[in-house]
């Protein structure tokens, strides 16, 4: 008896692994992956429009979490949607021996839709993979390129998914243990077992990975790049070496500069302890997905801003002390450079700042990417 | 639609309507938007061996071996241990696909202890042999349950 629900076959494709390629078991793993690319494209993109704001954009102070939360849901997703894919690609597997390869124009683009799907897929999954655990064998520049095969790979799903929706429609809509040839049971691991497995896949790379942002997984998250530990208790992303910020960050002599319409004003250490010092408790969350809470203590920005004639309305640029590469500095959106909780700390769980987090002094504010909380600052400016 | 297959008559295998044809032109316009970055703000010959390789690493190496595993101990195994072979098998696949980029150690810094601080050898080790401990556990279960004369229901 023929299965009619088997995907198109191979020769003696039925003998192997017979109950995996289904429609039924594909379908699902579909929706799956479907949904964690959804919300992982969806995070992917408010941490790209965050760094490079439109002019229509503004995110918001509160929850102070709150990029801490988007951001490790984007790396968990994309952490979970590795076995999602690679089950997915088992199941439709036979399918790439279809038979003749090309049956008119439409099927050509389907197929070449289908490969740009997969290909673009495997990019962001491996390069998003390889970023957190800061490995770059590739030429480009990871946050360009990730971002824009994001695109290809987010419409090669909408595609697809177009392409397909009748069957999609049919498979989802039966149950996917239905035994319609009355002997599936005899043949092997049964379709809901596949699907419990990859499940079992699903929960036990998450579980493996997300104590780096979710701190009561640190113990058992065996393969996180992060244990959540560091100097002074919280980890960090680049060191005052790989910056080359030794010399001048713990130089005596140092002087912060602060412009506005008023005045510039040079401010020294001990200028910077005497003014009004705020304590927050503020996570450090890094587009890498890891996150750690800390206590953080020193002056209010928007303090700094007034001493200079700068009005809450008006954004402020923080430039570091870091010489090279594209996080020397960074651009503070009114709304932050006003709020409560933005700081230009000295203190980090009740310590002076070690220098591999920014000492002597740098800033820290709430629901932003870590890359934007900038480190060893030697200047501010208000900007018009 | 699909290819190969008979119609089972609930399925139009007739021409998309409108509301298919929209998606697949906003799916489209994404994919081209994507491509655009790609030109302008990529070098595009750095970028697409990493788009192409994988396909071609996953589609000759990976997936053949891998389905081959599956379809030999579906001959080999006694039938009471495909399913938990099967669900370690998947388990251990995806750990080890995740594992790949902290066992080489590959982005560690002398100057910034606070990365790739765990021991992944031993963690890596020690998440698979737990794998395999539940699945023999579960084979050996699934052995009684067969081979008991009295069977349950």
């Amino acid at each position: 008896v023929s299965d009619r629900r088997q995907l198109s076959l191979p020769p003696r494709e039925e003998e192997l692994v017979g109950h995996l390629h289904d429609e039924r078991v594909a379908a699902r793993l579909g929706l799956a992956l479907g949904i964690a690319f959804g919300i992982c494209f969806l995070t992917g993109l408010i941490s790209h429009v965050i760094q490079q704001p439109p002019w229509w954009f503004t995110w918001p102070t509160r929850p102070v979490n709150l990029y801490r939360v988007t951001q490790g849901v984007h790396v968990i997703t994309g952490i979970a949607s590795i076995p999602l894919l690679l089950a997915k690609l088992a199941t439709v597997y036979p399918r790439l021996f279809t038979w003749p390869p090309v049956r008119s124009a439409p099927h050509a683009l389907e197929r070449l839709s289908v490969l740009v799907l997969v290909g673009a897929a495997f990019f962001e999954l491996i390069t998003g993979l390889l970023n957190i655990a800061h490995w770059y064998p590739w030429g480009f520049f990871f946050p360009t390129a990730h971002y824009a095969v994001a695109w290809i790979a987010v419409g090669a799903i909408v595609v697809h998914i177009a392409v397909k929706l009748p069957v999609i429609r049919r498979a989802l809509g039966d149950r996917v243990d239905g035994d319609d040839d009355g002997h599936d049971s005899a043949d092997g691991p049964s379709r809901r077992l596949f699907l419990a497995g990859v499940g079992a896949g699903v929960v036990a790379v998450v579980v493996a990975t997300a104590g780096a942002t979710v701190p009561w997984l640190r113990r058992v998250s065996v393969l996180a790049v992060r244990t959540g530990e560091g100097p002074q208790g919280v980890p960090v992303n680049k060191s005052a070496v790989a910056a080359g910020v030794v010399d001048t960050a713990s130089d005596p002599g140092f002087r912060l500069e602060v412009a506005g319409p008023d005045a510039v004003i040079s401010l020294s250490l001990d200028d910077l302890r005497t003014m009004p010092q705020t304590t927050a408790d503020l996570p450090i969350a890094c587009v890498e997905g890891w996150s750690a809470s800390a206590t953080w203590r020193g002056v209010r920005v928007r303090d700094l801003v007034q001493r200079v004639g700068g009005s809450p309305d008006q954004d402020v640029r923080f430039v570091s002390l870091q010489e090279s590469g594209l996080y020397g500095q960074s651009l503070l959106p009114a709304l932050h450079a006003r709020d409560d909780l933005s700081l230009l700390a000295l203190e980090i769980n009740g310590e002076v700042l070690d220098l591999d987090h920014g000492y002597p002094c740098r800033l820290i504010t709430a629901s932003r990417p870590g890359v934007l909380q900038t480190k060893w600052v030697r200047r501010i400016e208000v900007v018009a | 639609v699909s290819s190969g297959r008979p119609s089972t008559g609930r399925v139009s295998a007739g021409r998309p309507g409108v509301g298919r044809t929209l998606l697949a032109s906003v799916g489209v316009a994404l994919m081209a938007f994507g491509a655009w970055r790609v030109v302008a703000d990529n070098n595009p010959l750095q970028v697409a061996p990493w788009v192409l390789g994988p396909v071609l690493v996953h589609d000759l190496l990976i997936a053949p071996v891998v389905l081959g595993l599956v379809w030999l101990g579906h001959r080999v195994l006694p039938r009471y241990s495909q399913t938990p072979v099967l669900v370690a098998l998947v388990v251990c696949g995806a750990l080890t696909a995740v594992a790949a980029s902290v066992l080489t150690r590959a982005g560690a810094r002398p100057d910034n202890p606070s990365l790739l601080d765990r021991n992944y050898v031993a963690g890596y080790i020690v998440a698979l042999a737990l794998t395999m401990l539940v699945a023999l556990i579960c084979v050996i279960v699934n052995r009684r349950r067969t081979l008991s004369p009295r069977r349950a229901s």
